[in-house]
């Protein structure tokens, strides 16, 4: 090869790895996090640590949504909280907000922000304690099986469909909603959380399982980005 | 020297005493020696001696004679030039300057300063400055602009406080250019020294050397006066919404706490409110907000108390026009896949009651979910957008691709350029070739040109281009500078596309550091099709900049009133589909030139030219003037300009029409008041007039003191200093002496025997 196609050849590789980078740059604008909140009490929010990366790569793969996939956690004390428009809360036990956090995450839900709540098993208690915190004027309301949240990008004739048993309990959606607007979405005895993690993390979860759970996660993130 | 010149048959004119002077050679004096060292030979050679005997005495006269006859024939064949200097007499001028603005009107114990002045010219004043500079003034008026006054008018005073504004700077500089600065004996300038518009004084008047004298018609005395101001009065509210008006009181020489503004509409009481002064302050700022709860104009009128021989009564009203339309704000957006933008876009537009979303987005396949005022409902196959499309008054368009808008591509066109649709377009993971926008009816609203996009992926703030932005969605802070700094501080946005550059007529409205600090990228550019706004943000996202100011003590708000106020003003709603009036303002000012822009649509609701408007205006009393209006560059639109005589309310139609058909009328309404510029700060500016007369070699004194302008006034003749060029071969004298010292030389050689 002479020098001057040498040259030429090398020009042209670096134009293409330059314009696959901005491509690819491009690609990442307004990227999607979800982070799950780090919440006191003794709970284990850490619970399931790939079923939001998961969540986020399905979404940038059926919904061409920009993502960030990675398990990020945030506090509600956190100052960084209002970068993230929705947060995933999840756990087994005990959830507590500190009176600080309570008017933290209740002006981060009445600016826009949204909280969608899984039940792991254990939580619901907790929870209702909690949520009534911030709104105590409010109640959790069953959303029915004809809802939209049920029928964004894949239909669910029945509600909210049952992914993990604990109890022999039928799975419910429940919300929170303030002034017109879905503020917090408390999924309970579904445990779609466990479904969105890697295959085998819950040997019982078959892929059908697991894709159901992935398609009401990607129902509720349209959801949420639609109101 | 000048009589020599003269012997020589020089024209010095018009010097008369040479101050000084400079020989120059066209070869230069190189060229003399040269010349000479070549001609002596010559001449030597010419004349030599045949061998016969002649006395020392003889060959020394002959040499002379030769020498002197070749040095200057060396001399002349060089060119010379005689550059000389001298003072030249002026015809002397003195120029009076009469100040005859609105503020020359205010009164000083029943005697208004005009008044004064012409006391002072009744009591001979010009007759004595012609007495002591033996030349009479040249007398001028000045406010908006500079009138020569002759001597009959003078004696007669015919002067009238008129003028809406002053302008000092451009006077003397008229005045000055008129008369020619170097026979100045000065300028008497009798005024105020009130200038409202125009170059800073101090400034302007600098480099003059002409000496300017300034008289004050009366010595700052102890009157008081109370000042009442609007800030950017609003000309349009919305139904079921509220106004908020703000404005300054200010205080001259009187002691109180408060002072109480009382608001009237439509000539009845509204409300009463009141500026609270802090101690030491003479300005304090108010705020009243008006509900609009009942559609139509309304005219407000704000008045302060007068106090008893008030400097001037004049600024202590003022009034606006308030317009309440019913918002019927639908916005309509479409994307190509989700977006936290869209989301907090619709969160912000329903923070106003009379605001209405709907949301249509792809989701996947041909499957589009709607979400009506951000309420999701079922997802649906292939929906029929036209019938949201048609009641939309703006369209936000957010990653959608052009097979998307293919179906309502010309319906969004053709509203746009009606100007009943306005667009926003929002930045997406895809640039616009990949939406396929290129070569489109959609490329043609975009206000840059696609051709090129790169993506710079940095963090950068956003940057105002203007502090005095004309864009009342881009004031989220009633100070200019600190609204620019509150733009500068906003969450950084990730990243933006750089296109080729603008189209013609695309505006910047805020840039962004991306590229650098130096180098700024246009961020949000807005452009005009035909009588629509399309506004293009290029890059983002812009979400943060509203949720993550939350926390903070700006909350949600700022970003709620920049998408709700950006989204009603790319509406651009007009009272006739064919036919519409734009006034740069609701309000105007008694003698002040008042664009008026009239946009006219033919039956298909393409721009029409070649229209004829019939524009007129009927004031309060019921006059009516009749205007014409003059076809702009912009195809469509036809502009013309009022310049009112009175105050009032002003009912403005136009009527359009083409080849004899009417194609409509279009109905505005104008509120005319008594510009207040003159009486924003009404005391005697004695330290400032004190200031330009030392700065130019005058003196400034009061009426009574007049006397010691004309004694300061330099009576010696003029006269100024002049060069001319004598070119020294023109000489009759030279010419003789030429001819002469040959005939010389040949007689002597003839007597002598020689040859």
């Amino acid at each position: 090869m002479t020098r001057i196609n040498r040259l030429l050849t090398a020009l042209a590789v670096a134009s293409a790895l330059l314009s696959g980078m901005t491509m690819s740059a491009a690609a990442e604008f307004d990227r999607t996090i979800i982070p799950r909140v780090k919440y006191g009490g003794g709970g284990d929010w850490y619970t399931g640590p790939t079923s939001m990366p998961n969540l986020l790569k399905q979404a940038s793969e059926r919904l061409r949504l920009p993502t960030q996939n990675e398990n990020i956690a945030v506090s509600v004390s956190d100052p960084e909280l209002f970068r993230y428009p929705m947060l995933f809360l999840t756990g087994h036990g005990q959830v507590r907000f500190s009176d600080y956090e309570v008017n933290v995450l209740l002006n981060y839900l009445d600016n826009g922000g949204f909280l969608w709540v899984n039940d792991s098993y254990g939580i619901d208690r907790f929870i209702r304690r909690e949520v009534r915190k911030l709104y105590p004027d409010r109640e959790f309301e069953l959303l029915p099986a004809d809802h939209a949240i049920f029928n964004m990008v894949y239909e669910f004739k029945d509600g909210l469909p049952k992914i993990h048993e604990h109890d022999g309990k039928p799975p419910a959606a429940f919300a929170l909603f303030d002034k017109g607007r879905m503020k917090v979405l408390y999924t309970f005895e579904s445990d779609i959380g466990d479904g969105l993690e890697d295959a085998g993390v819950h040997q019982i979860d078959t892929p059908e399982i697991r894709e159901k759970a992935m398609q009401m996660a990607l129902n509720i993130l349209a959801y949420v980005m639609m109101q | 020297m000048h009589s020599i010149l003269s012997l020589f048959g020089y024209n010095l004119n018009p010097i008369r005493n040479i101050e000084s002077s400079a020989l120059a050679l066209s070869w230069g004096w190189a060229g003399l020696v040269l010349l000479l060292l070549a001609l002596v030979p010559l001449s030597w050679w010419a004349y030599r001696c045949e061998g016969k005997n002649i006395s020392d005495k003889m060959r020394r006269q002959l040499l002379a004679i030769r020498i002197v006859w070749v040095m200057i024939l060396a001399f002349l064949m060089c060119g010379p030039v005689l550059v000389v200097s001298g003072w030249v007499p002026q015809r002397n001028r003195l120029a009076v300057m009469v100040d005859t603005s609105r503020s020359m009107s205010i009164k000083h114990k029943e005697t208004s300063r005009l008044d004064q002045v012409k006391k002072l010219f009744a009591s001979g004043f010009i007759k004595q400055l012609e007495d002591k500079t033996g030349i009479y003034p040249e007398v001028f008026s000045f406010a908006d602009n500079v009138s020569p006054v002759s001597r009959q008018e003078v004696e007669q005073f015919n002067f009238s406080a008129d003028g809406n504004q002053t302008d000092i700077s451009n006077a003397v500089r008229n005045v000055i250019g008129n008369l020619g600065e170097g026979s100045m004996l000065g300028i008497v300038m009798i005024s105020d020294g009130v200038s409202t518009t125009g170059d800073n004084p101090a400034m302007a008047l600098s480099n003059i050397r002409t000496p300017v004298h300034f008289i004050a018609p009366v010595q700052e005395g102890e009157t008081a006066d109370l000042a009442l101001h609007l800030t950017r009065p609003p000309a349009q509210g919305y139904l079921n919404s509220s106004v908020r008006v703000r404005g300054e009181v200010s205080l001259h020489r009187v002691a109180t706490s408060s002072v109480a503004i009382t608001v009237r509409r439509n000539g009845e009481f509204f409300v009463q409110t009141s500026a609270d002064f802090a101690s030491g302050t003479t300005k304090a700022g108010f705020a009243f907000n008006i509900p609009c709860d009942e559609e139509g104009s309304f005219r407000f009128e704000l008045e302060i108390p007068t106090l008893t021989g008030e400097l001037t009564s004049e600024n202590n009203q003022t009034g606006f026009l308030l317009k309440v339309v019913r918002e019927r704000l639908n916005i309509m957006a479409l994307s190509g896949r989700l977006s936290w933008d869209v989301k907090f876009i619709g969160n912000a537009l329903l923070t106003d009651p009379n605001a209405q979303t709907v949301h249509w987005a792809k989701l996947r396949d041909d499957r589009w979910v709607c979400s009506r005022d951000l309420k999701p409902e079922r997802a649906v196959r292939n929906p029929d957008l036209t019938e949201d499309l048609k009641i939309a008054d703006v369209l936000i368009l957010n990653a959608a691709s052009h097979d998307m808008l293919r179906p309502v591509e010309e319906e969004i066109l053709r509203r746009v350029e009606a100007g009943t649709l306005g667009l926003l377009i929002l930045p997406s993971s895809q640039g616009f070739a990949e939406l396929g926008y290129q070569g489109t009816l959609i490329e043609k609203l975009l206000p840059v040109a696609p051709g090129r996009e790169i993506w710079r992926g940095t963090p950068g703030n956003m940057v105002l281009p203007s502090t005095e932005t004309p864009y009342n969605f881009l004031r989220l802070i009633d100070d200019p500078i600190q609204n620019v700094e509150f733009f500068a501080t906003l969450p950084k946005i990730e990243g933006i596309y750089e296109y080729d550059g603008l189209k013609p007529g695309s505006e910047i409205l805020i840039n962004s550091t991306i590229r650098g600090n130096a180098d700024l990228l246009p961020l949000m550019i807005r452009s005009r099709a035909g009588l629509g706004n399309v506004m293009l943000i290029a890059g983002g996202p812009l979400w943060p900049a509203g949720f993550r100011l939350v926390p903070t003590d700006r909350g949600f708000s700022p970003y709620s009133a920049l998408i709700v106020n950006m989204c009603k003003w790319l509406a651009n709603r007009r009272e006739d589909a064919q036919v519409s009036i734009e006034l740069a303002s609701s309000r105007g000012y008694v003698g002040q030139g008042n664009s008026i822009r009239v946009w006219v649509m033919n039956s298909k609701n393409e721009l029409q030219s070649n229209a004829q408007i019939s524009l007129t205006i009927k004031d309060e009393p019921g006059n009516l003037t009749s205007l014409f209006c003059i076809e702009t560059s912009e195809k469509g639109c036809y502009e013309a300009t009022f310049v009112p005589a009175q105050r009032g309310l002003h009912r403005i139609e136009a009527t359009a029409r083409y080849q004899g058909h009417e194609l409509g009328t279009a109905k505005s309404e104008l509120l005319i008041e008594m510009p207040t510029a003159e009486f924003d700060e009404p005391v005697i500016k004695e330290s400032l007039m004190a200031q330009l007369a030392s700065d130019t070699g005058g003196i400034f004194t009061t009426v009574d003191q007049a006397a010691k302008i004309v004694a300061a006034i330099d009576s010696e003749p003029g006269q100024k200093l002049e060069s001319k060029s004598i070119d020294l071969r023109d000489s009759w004298l030279l010419l003789i002496i030429l001819l002469l010292l040959p005939m010389v030389e040949w007689y002597l050689r003839r007597i002598r025997g020689l040859s």
